[in-house]
């Protein structure tokens, strides 16, 4: 088994389907959308209500507004395309406590393997790309539990509830296995994500956190 | 015939896997498994694995033997954020002793190499199980770095 190539792509429409384009993306399963993400030069940006779709990536960003009381869940979820240069907007992404169209929704993440692999594959968030802490407070700073970004794989089933909550992701200890078992072969595995974040939450930004696909083959 | 020498830090980052018997192939002989297909799950073995050698960077070599099945894999990650990065992290050997759920594993990476012992169906990431076992004669074991 070689190495497997593999892709990550967003659903950039509002229609819940599969990516049937595999590494090619484009038009999916029930009129999605399927972009194929420019893993150098592309960013996931979690912004606010007043960013729209289609936004230039000279206007803004528009950060997540810390809530008086409680937590928020960022309201809207944008890939920054490098290359069209503009934000895109990705509708399915998080829970129905967004202000967009995420829920119980399945197909929003994908990250297609034209391969098999030795193991489960895995997502993960860290610091910066040396793979070496979660201090940041983004990462819930040393407590995992604590982490921002929640998520939750749906390859092979919806969340099961529109409000679904995520597993916070820090590190190797706290992540989401994307897959039940080994990829046999070429396949999508699909996940969502969303960032919550609280009223205690210290005004910051952070460029260099990476979220990390990690897996085995031989 | 004449043979040709070989470097021994010309094999680093290869593995070596010796098959029972004497009918040919003897041996299956991996390219370097950082730059090339290791070939591990390509490669039909015919004959159960009588030896697993690993061919480390520092000239030493991981040595298994004795082992019921054998396995071996590639951790990698790829970034999505902060220049996608993509790494190799580590490699892995990995022997299952004969009648027993234990498995004896090596991790090389990050300019360490080291041995634990897991049950078998949780030497993969997340104490989770791995595919791409394959048959060896079980016997007395070895699992020990040597000179290589």
């Amino acid at each position: 088994m070689a190495k497997p190539n593999t892709t990550f792509l967003v659903n950039n429409s509002s229609n819940d389907g599969t990516n049937i384009g595999n590494a090619a993306g484009g038009a999916g399963d029930a009129s999605s959308n399927w972009l194929v993400v420019d893993l150098v030069n592309d960013i996931l940006a979690f912004l606010d209500t007043q960013q729209a779709d289609g936004d230039a990536d000279t206007v803004g960003p528009y950060p997540v507004i810390i809530p008086a009381a409680g937590s928020i869940e960022a309201p809207k979820t944008f890939l920054i395309d490098d290359s069209a240069s503009v934000y895109d907007q990705i509708p399915l992404a998080g829970s129905d406590q967004g202000f967009q169209s995420g829920g119980n929704t399945r197909y929003v993440f994908a990250i297609y393997f034209d391969g098999a692999t030795a193991g489960i594959p895995y997502l993960e968030a860290w610091d910066d790309n040396t793979h070496t802490t979660i201090a940041s407070t983004f990462l819930g700073a040393g407590t995992p539990a604590n982490s921002t970004l929640k998520a939750i794989a749906t390859t092979d089933a919806a969340p099961g509830s529109a409000s679904w909550a995520g597993t916070p992701l820090a590190g190797t200890g706290s992540r989401i296995s994307l897959a039940a078992a080994a990829l046999g072969s070429a396949q999508n595995v699909y996940f969502n994500i969303r960032q919550v974040i609280a009223s205690t939450f210290t005004p910051l930004t952070k460029t260099d956190g990476v979220l990390t696909l990690r897996y085995l083959y031989s | 015939m004449q043979s040709i020498a070989i470097p021994k830090l010309q094999q680093a980052w290869t593995f070596k896997a010796t098959f029972e018997g004497d009918l040919p192939p003897k041996h299956y002989q991996s390219p370097n498994v950082l730059l090339s297909n290791p070939g591990w799950m390509d490669e039909h073995f015919r004959r159960p694995i009588e030896q697993l050698e690993f061919y480390l960077p520092t000239g030493h070599k991981i040595l298994m033997r004795g082992f019921e099945q054998y396995n071996f894999f590639l951790e990698v990650a790829q970034d999505l954020g902060a220049g996608g990065r993509f790494a190799i992290d580590a490699v892995f050997l990995c022997g299952k002793l004969s009648g027993k759920p234990v498995v004896y594993r090596w991790r090389i990476g990050g300019g360490h190499c080291t041995q634990d012992r897991v049950r078998f169906g949780q030497e993969g990431l997340g104490m989770t199980p791995s595919r791409g076992w394959k048959r060896g004669v079980a016997g007395r074991i070895s699992s020990l770095v040597v000179e290589g």
